[in-house]
């Protein structure tokens, strides 16, 4: 069972597969991705498990851009699952540099044996791109917020910081691969630990329609 | 150029708000199950048992049967209770344990299930015993059914795993300490079966209870740099199921009064090749210090029909953070979690529930364990209502507990964390404080061994 608080306690969505690149107005962004997540409570090891991912990004203007975005572990014996609306804003635009913020909010369950451990969380990350040619290097960093819910135990905060570095990979006028690592921090402890660390990996495919 | 739409109207805001609502949706504070679960509703019936009891033809064999695995010469009981003038010459002490229901402990409802190795009292015997304590008539030994004492040791000793030198406890909490050790014995070069398992208490008077696994031969060597690093043989280990809780396999329990435990025919637990076995004592020192040097006795088989495995029960939302707060001085603090494991652990097949042990510390009150099942009806498992840390055990059913697929596996945990209730350290009792997850704090679980169904 420790496992499946390893994926609870992990990125998840959590506005992940960033980018400053804002989707032109009317347009659409479909991104289907797969990524490893989970926790590493020090002195201890880890165990990322895998989900897939799907957005929808569209612009609603030249700054501006909302996202729904979700993941998906169909898995028997743990299934879990994240449904996330967030919305970014392009800040800054200096030659190759560019700067953005975003704001996600989102529920998140996961279930195995008819146990459930559901909750919901708001995360705020700023970005900050370089573009490279037609690619794009993005650094972001983020905060947010956690609250865990299972019947029987008391409800559980979290809150997190932490970091993803991801490559927008453009492969044509509509497709690109984008890249991601991340990594976090909550002071709430996990099984005897002062504080964990999460993490984050995948890659997804953009299409621009 | 469209409108930009200020964020705090956008969706995703409204979306907050709605995931801040749909979170817990399935959330469910209260336990399914009744507060009076697996408890005997019904009063003792004080008119049972024997009228005019003697020591020989009613008493002797209750006393031997309840009393004398612990309370014997040497034994962790205080006093020898063996003989009619021990027990006679005690009796207003006894009848005071016995009225109490303090002695002989054992913590199981009788109203949830049946145990083997089962040290309570029937109300008959509870009944004859208690006339007997006012009247100590010894009668005629000629009237003295046979006493048979219960058998001891294993049929076959197959590996024999000892302290490698003696060790004497020194009290750490109260008159306790928890030492680690690991053991001396043969290498474990192919994996076979325990089939059977004995404990031999090196020094029976402080020796409370132990707990035994093994661990694979890469975890030894850091094991072998904590053995004695504090100076002392062995390394402290209060509160800490240690390897067990990291993989480590686990082999048996024993506490006194326990005899040696076969498995049922044709179910072995699995003693893998190249491990190391660890043993994990609990020292009472409360009636006398004195070198220890114990070991374990097992039988092993080659096959076995089915193999015994374990399954552990608890919610892992308890791990983090306040998952498990229990709130200063709150008087009946409670977790619960219910999981059907056959996805994960049982792998939808039917299986047989040999074993239970509920796991709290010194604050726990109540420790349940049920199965919820699939159709809707519910069967206990295990219901402790009088949690005493000390006299923590597994539970061996007298005829295995059947678990299918869909049955769910619940666990409960009460803590009474008021002033009156505070463990104590040093000579002083300790201030109620908020208690997580830890070692030093208080845990909730429940393991079960089972097999595959017959």
């Amino acid at each position: 069972m420790k496992w499946l608080l390893v994926l609870l306690l992990g990125c998840g969505s959590y506005s992940t597969y960033r980018t400053t690149r804002i989707v032109p107005p009317g347009k659409t962004v479909w991104l289907f991705g797969a990524q490893a997540a989970g926790a590493a409570a020090p002195g201890s090891g880890a165990a990322p498990l895998p989900e897939l991912a799907i957005a929808a990004r569209r612009g609603i203007g030249d700054r501006y851009e909302i996202q729904a975005n979700g993941t998906l572990l169909p898995v028997r014996a743990l299934e879990t699952g994240s449904v996330e609306l967030a919305g970014k804003a392009r800040l800054v635009e200096r030659g190759r540099w560019s700067l953005a913020v975003g704001a996600a909010a989102g529920y998140r369950i996961a279930e195995s044996g008819g146990a459930i451990i559901e909750g919901a969380y708001v995360a705020a990350p700023l970005i900050g791109g370089v573009e490279l040619g037609r690619h794009q290097l993005v650094l972001s960093l983020d905060a947010g917020y956690q609250r865990w819910y299972s019947s029987g135990a008391r409800p559980v905060s979290i809150p997190f910081a932490g970091e993803s570095l991801g490559f927008v990979w453009q492969l044509g006028r509509r497709w690109a691969l984008l890249p991601e690592v991340g990594t976090g921090f909550t002071p709430t402890p996990n099984f005897m630990t002062t504080d964990s660390r999460l993490f984050h990996a995948g890659v997804a495919v953009l299409l621009t329609r | 150029m469209a409108a930009a739409r200020p964020l705090q109207h956008s969706p995703a805001m409204r979306f907050a708000a709605i995931a801040v609502v749909l979170a817990g949706c399935f959330y469910n504070e209260a336990s399914p199950l009744p507060d009076d679960f697996g408890v005997c509703t019904a009063p003792p019936d004080d008119t049972a048992g024997v009228a005019a009891p003697t020591w020989y033809r009613d008493v002797e064999a209750i006393v031997v049967a309840k009393c004398a695995g612990c309370h014997s010469d040497g034994g962790i009981g205080p006093f020898p209770l063996e003989t009619y003038g021990q027990v006679a010459a005690l009796a207003p002490m006894i009848r005071d344990a016995v009225t109490a229901r303090i002695m002989p402990p054992w913590q199981p409802d009788p109203c949830c299930n049946h145990y083997l190795y089962d040290r309570s009292l029937s109300d008959a015997e509870r009944g004859t015993l208690l006339r007997w304590l006012d009247t100590v008539a010894e009668g005629d030994p000629g009237d003295a059914p046979p006493v048979s004492p219960p058998p001891q040791g294993l049929p076959r000793v197959d590996l024999r795993a000892t302290m490698p030198v003696p060790f004497t406890p020194v009290p750490q909490v109260g008159a306790d300490e928890l030492r680690c050790f690991l053991l001396d014995h043969a290498p474990i070069d192919v994996t076979r079966y325990i089939t059977g398992f004995d404990f031999q208490p090196g020094a029976r008077g402080e020796v409370h209870h132990v707990i035994v696994y093994a661990v694979d031969e890469d975890k030894v060597a850091g094991l072998e740099a904590r053995d004695g690093a504090d100076g002392r043989p062995g390394w402290d280990c209060y509160g800490d199921g240690g390897e067990l809780t990291r993989g480590g396999d686990y082999i048996g329990g024993w506490q006194p009064g326990v005899q040696a435990r076969l498995l049922p025919d044709g179910v072995g637990r699995e003693l893998r090749a190249h491990t190391r076995i660890v043993l994990n004592v609990h020292y009472d020192t409360g009636h006398g210090i004195a070198p220890d040097q114990s070991a374990i006795d097992i039988m092993l088989a080659d096959h076995v029909e089915r193999v015994e495995r374990g399954i552990p029960v608890g919610n892992p939302l308890w791990f983090v953070g306040d998952g498990m707060a229990i709130d200063a001085n709150d008087p009946d603090a409670s977790v619960w979690f219910a999981w059907d494991p056959s996805d994960l652990i049982t792998k939808h097949a039917s299986v047989e529930i040999h074993n239970v042990m509920v796991h709290m510390h010194e604050l726990g009150s109540i420790g349940r364990v049920a199965i919820l099942r699939g159709d809707g009806t519910t069967e206990c498992l295990v219901n402790i209502t009088h949690w005493d840390f000390h006299w923590m055990a597994d539970y061996y059913f007298e005829t295995p507990v059947r678990l299918d697929p869909g049955d769910r596996l619940y666990v409960e945990c009460h803590w009474n964390n008021t002033a009156g209730n505070q463990k104590i350290v040093g000579g002083v009792r300790q201030t109620p404080r908020t208690l997580h997850w830890g070692t030093d704090e208080e845990m909730c679980g429940a393991v079960l061994t089972y097999s595959e169904a017959l």
